[in-house]
């Protein structure tokens, strides 16, 4: 994994994938939701992300027959599921995150956990 | 709903931003997405986060894909490194010609002048024009100049200056500067700021008030070691104190030696100005005192208008200020930048032609390169395509990798300009103003960057089309080994035609300026180049005829003394010594054309001998004046020829000086002006009895000049301490001066020609090599069944100079065409010289041999068994 630590974009869709296989537009819904509507995936930078995590093996795209069964569903679009490695870059990408937020509590910087 | 339809189709349009293989993959995907958010979103806030996300993230795909084609061109160099490594020394050779080139016209042409809107600046010059002999690039008489001051209305500015050479004196040495003395708006017209102090002003320019110097940097580093007190200080020029009140920035030498014609040969560069403080005599006196003058163009006036007004003024008081016969003067204005850059302009166009094609077969060497590289990798192409990459990703890959070789070649290729720079500085190639200046600058830099983009993509494009061009199905059929090679074999062949007749072009080009060269080194000068001259200025304490003599006669006599000396004379102006005399001419009996003139010169008898001046008819004249006997002089033998065709001229009377004179005998020609143009009617008058208080002592010696010089110097010294020689030089290397234009453009040329040529036979090398390679069954075959090594030999050569001679055919009906436009350029040798274009075949024919030889040897050593086991 040469990624770390991830781009956020990369890191959002992994955790839109992380219970559950989806389509573009509904990983882009997923993290819109997520962030309160502060992170907002346009269609190029949600693709270029994906194209490199499809290269990088963090994600696959899915075959026909292992999509997942939805109603109405569009054949045109394309399914995505988190693979092994992509679940060990988002864990190991989180550690990273809380371990900073662990630091920047010990000085102050944030909010004591409740 | 029609819009949304509309938004649509723009962002399909918007798509192809993004690289067709991201685009062809998730291009459909990437629509949907965006017409599910204009469901469900505000469209305003679509339509901006779309336009951002596009411009964000379209180039990023792009940088993405470039990476990758960079590590793979990367990896393509390593593994290659022999084909690499001339790809780049062969791109190195091309582009750091071009860009040397370049840096010359850049410091030439296109680099900014030290002043303030130059293209404003013209030169008004006051040629006669009944005179035809007389350059048209004559000062002005200062008295015509300030009566245009007082009533011109074309310039803003008018200001004049003349040069000045003085002798500046430190604690210890005396050194010799080349100075101008200024009008007071001088630099106000040039818009040239000092960078310490200020410049003359027009308080300075008035009798009395004189003494102020600005000074050039180089002075104020030489002489005061660049400190910063500098102002106040004072400079001794010729014997007269100046406070230093300015020093001018390090680019500011004007005038340069090459800045107008007939300037100060000895003055390379000015190293300072100080007011002209002209009197109201020489204000105002009809002949006196002249002066180069430069005026700045008022907004809105063209040079057309500023001429007509200049013509209409001139006319007027012409002959108010110049009366009958000394009249007939008019005001010609000239464009400032033009007159300096204007003569070496077609030089650096050659220059320029014969990079470009050096360049070309440079690019067609690389493209074939690649093409050789490409038929080898059909295979790699054809398992990419299918994989399914693209043709145009295809094509862009290998356009990236065209792009390594060109700019590794340009980054060498700055090194060799570097170097290549370095050589023009040191043989200092004629009168090219700023010349010195060419360096390696930011906007050279970015040109040679530029140009290995366009050469890249130049000769990538080609093999890049050839080699994406797959067909699966006969790829398949034929094992995936040949492919594409049918069409870059004649894609090759007609590559390597190109380049040998390219470069035969510029072997022809060479070829002729160097016997157009060898010509001009032949030239019978007339006179010996041995002879060692010295270049006097006298200054006002000899003022008087007498005081000159005793001066010269005293000089003459000392120097005859030192041991070696064969003879040492003087004479007014030396042959290419840029200084020129001319006189109208009026023969007793004979009535002659008006305003004819011939050039006039003073000398001594032994000048003729110290410069080996043959006596052709006659015999010399007498140096001193005798009581009762008529005046004499000489003529030239072109003087006899012109004059008196048919008849002897010893005996005629000629008007010189005021002085009817009676011609004794003629001298051969000698060339004055330059080696190139032929010798003038030339007269001579004693020195002797018309001194002049400029002089140039001529010594022949029968030791060594070096020790001479130091001799006479000393000699100089101790007549006057004041005076000191301004030039030593032999004849020999005023003739090196006088042909180092061409000798810089003839060398030039062959360099490039030499490069050329090599890099035409690399090709034709490799060409044949990768033949012999592509036919090593077939040549097997033949071998195996008997073929005498003889035969296959020939094959191999058959071919390799059948491509040879398409070449030289065309390249020699080429260069017939080329050369014809550049008969300018030659000298004795018609733009077809036959010696040229037999000469030029045959050494390429010779060479092309030898690049063929190899490959046909190599051929014959062919082991059929081998070679039947190869493909």
């Amino acid at each position: 994994m040469n990624s770390l630590p991830l781009t956020p974009q990369v890191f959002h869709i992994l955790v839109a994938l992380a219970d559950r296989d989806q389509h573009g537009y509904s990983i882009m819904q997923d993290v819109a939701e997520r962030t309160g509507g502060n992170m907002r995936l346009s269609p190029g930078t949600l693709y270029g992300s994906i194209k490199r995590m499809l290269e990088e093996g963090l994600v696959v795209e899915l075959r026909a027959k292992d999509r997942p069964r939805v109603e109405p569903d569009d054949e045109r679009r394309r399914y995505y599921r988190l693979t092994p490695l992509g679940r060990k870059a988002a864990r190991a990408e989180a550690a990273r995150l809380s371990e900073m937020l662990e630091q920047a509590r010990v000085y102050g910087l944030a909010p004591k956990r409740s | 709903m029609a819009w949304r339809r509309n938004a649509v189709r723009l962002y399909r349009a918007l798509l192809y931003a993004y690289p067709a293989e991201f685009r062809h993959e998730y291009g459909s995907q990437m629509q949907q997405l965006f017409e599910d958010r204009l469901h469900s979103e505000p469209w305003l806030r679509v339509g901006l986060d779309t336009l951002a996300d596009v411009a964000f993230s379209a180039p990023r795909e792009h940088v993405h894909i470039l990476a990758a084609d960079l590590v793979y061109g990367a990896r393509l160099i390593r593994k290659s490194p022999a084909f690499t490594l001339v790809a780049w020394f062969t791109m190195a050779l091309g582009i750091g010609a071009t860009c040397g080139v370049f840096s010359l016209i850049n410091a030439v042409l296109i680099r900014s002048l030290p002043y303030v809107g130059p293209e404003r600046l013209v030169y008004i010059w006051m040629p006669n024009p009944r005179f035809k002999e007389i350059p048209q690039e004559m000062a002005p008489f200062s008295v015509d100049f300030y009566a245009w001051q007082a009533s011109q209305h074309s310039f803003s500015e008018l200001t004049m200056f003349h040069q000045q050479r003085f002798r500046a004196v430190d604690s210890e040495t005396v050194q010799r500067v080349g100075g101008a003395a200024v009008a007071g708006n001088f630099f106000h017209t040039l818009g040239a700021k000092p960078e310490l102090g200020r410049g003359i002003e027009p308080a300075d320019d008035q009798p009395g008030h004189q003494h102020v110097v600005v000074i050039s940097d180089a002075l104020w580093h030489s002489h005061f070691a660049g400190a910063a007190g500098v102002l106040g200080q004072t400079l001794l020029l010729n014997r007269e104190s100046y406070a230093i009140v300015g020093v001018m920035p390090r680019e500011f030498r004007y005038p340069h030696s090459a800045d107008f014609p007939y300037s100060d040969g000895d003055i390379s560069a000015t190293e300072c100005w100080i007011p002209a403080a002209l009197t109201q005599q020489q204000k105002t006196e009809a002949m006196g005192s002249d002066g180069v003058t430069i005026g700045r163009l008022k907004p809105g006036v063209s040079l057309k208008q500023a001429q007509a007004e200049m013509t209409a003024l001139e006319a007027r008081l012409d002959p108010v200020i110049h009366p009958a016969p000394w009249g007939g003067w008019v005001a010609l204005v000239r464009p400032f930048i033009d007159t300096a850059v204007g003569p070496v302009r077609p030089l650096l166009r050659l220059l320029l032609g014969a990079v470009s094609l050096v360049l070309l077969i440079a690019c067609s060497n690389v493209a074939n390169l690649l093409l050789a590289r490409s038929a080898g990798r059909v295979h790699e192409m054809g398992l990419r395509t299918a994989l399914g990459a693209e043709r145009p990703r295809l094509v862009r890959q290998m356009l990236t990798e065209a792009l390594l070789l060109a700019w590794g070649g340009g980054a060498l290729g700055v090194l060799i300009a570097y170097a290549g720079l370095r050589l023009v500085l040191r043989v200092h190639p004629g009168d090219i103003p700023r010349l010195d200046e060419a360096s390696l600058d930011v906007r050279v830099l970015l040109f040679t960057a530029g140009i290995s983009l366009i050469t890249g993509l130049g000769f990538g494009l080609l093999p890049a089309l050839a080699a994406s061009r797959v067909d699966l199905t006969t790829l398949l059929k034929q094992g995936g080994n040949k492919g594409v090679a049918g069409t870059s074999n004649r894609l090759r062949n007609g590559l390597i035609v190109t380049q040998v007749a390219l470069s035969v072009i510029l072997l022809a080009g060479a070829g002729l300026l160097i016997r157009s060269y060898l010509k001009v080194q032949s030239v019978d000068t007339g006179f010996a180049p041995s002879t060692v001259t010295v270049n006097l200025t006298l200054d006002e304490r000899y003022a008087t005829p007498q005081k000159l003599k005793d001066y010269f006669r005293n000089l003459l006599g000392q120097v005859d003394q030192l041991p070696g000396v064969v003879s040492a004379g003087v004479v007014s102006a030396l042959p290419l010594s840029h200084r020129e005399s001319i006189s109208t001419v009026e023969i007793k009996g004979r009535t002659v054309k008006k305003d004819e003139t011939v050039d006039d010169r003073m000398a001594t008898t032994s000048y003729f001998q110290s410069m080996g001046i043959r006596l052709l008819e006659g015999r010399f004249f007498v140096d001193q004046e005798l009581p009762g006997r008529a005046p004499e002089m000489l003529v030239s033998q072109s003087f006899a020829h012109l004059y008196f065709p048919s008849e002897s001229v010893i005996g005629r009377q000629f008007q010189a000086g005021n002085q009817w004179r009676t011609i004794v005998g003629v001298v051969a020609d000698v060339h004055h002006t330059s080696l190139e143009e032929s010798p003038r009617p030339t007269v001579y008058s004693p020195f002797l009895q018309i001194p002049d208080s400029h002089a140039f002592l001529t010594v022949r010696t029968a030791s060594s000049p070096e020790r001479l010089i130091s001799s006479i110097s000393k000699i100089v010294h101790s007549i006057d301490p004041t005076i000191s020689p301004e030039r030593t030089a032999t004849m020999r290397q005023l003739i090196s001066e006088a042909t180092s234009q061409r000798r810089f453009q003839t060398v030039a040329l062959s360099v490039f020609a030499a490069v050329a040529v090599f890099l035409a036979l690399v090709g034709l090398y490799g060409l044949m090599a990768y033949a012999v390679k592509q036919r090593t069954a077939e040549i097997g075959i033949r071998i195996a069944l008997g073929a005498p090594a003889a035969r296959v030999l020939g094959m191999v050569l058959w071919k390799g100079l059948a491509l040879v001679s398409m070449g030289l055919a065309i390249g020699l009906s080429g260069a017939a065409a080329v050369t014809s436009l550049g008969a300018a350029w030659l000298f004795g040798v018609s733009s077809t010289d036959p010696v040229t274009f037999l000469l030029v075949p045959v050494l390429i024919l010779a060479v092309a041999l030898v690049a063929c030889l190899i490959p046909a040897w190599k051929a014959t050593r062919i082991d059929p068994v081998t070679a039947l086991h190869y493909d």
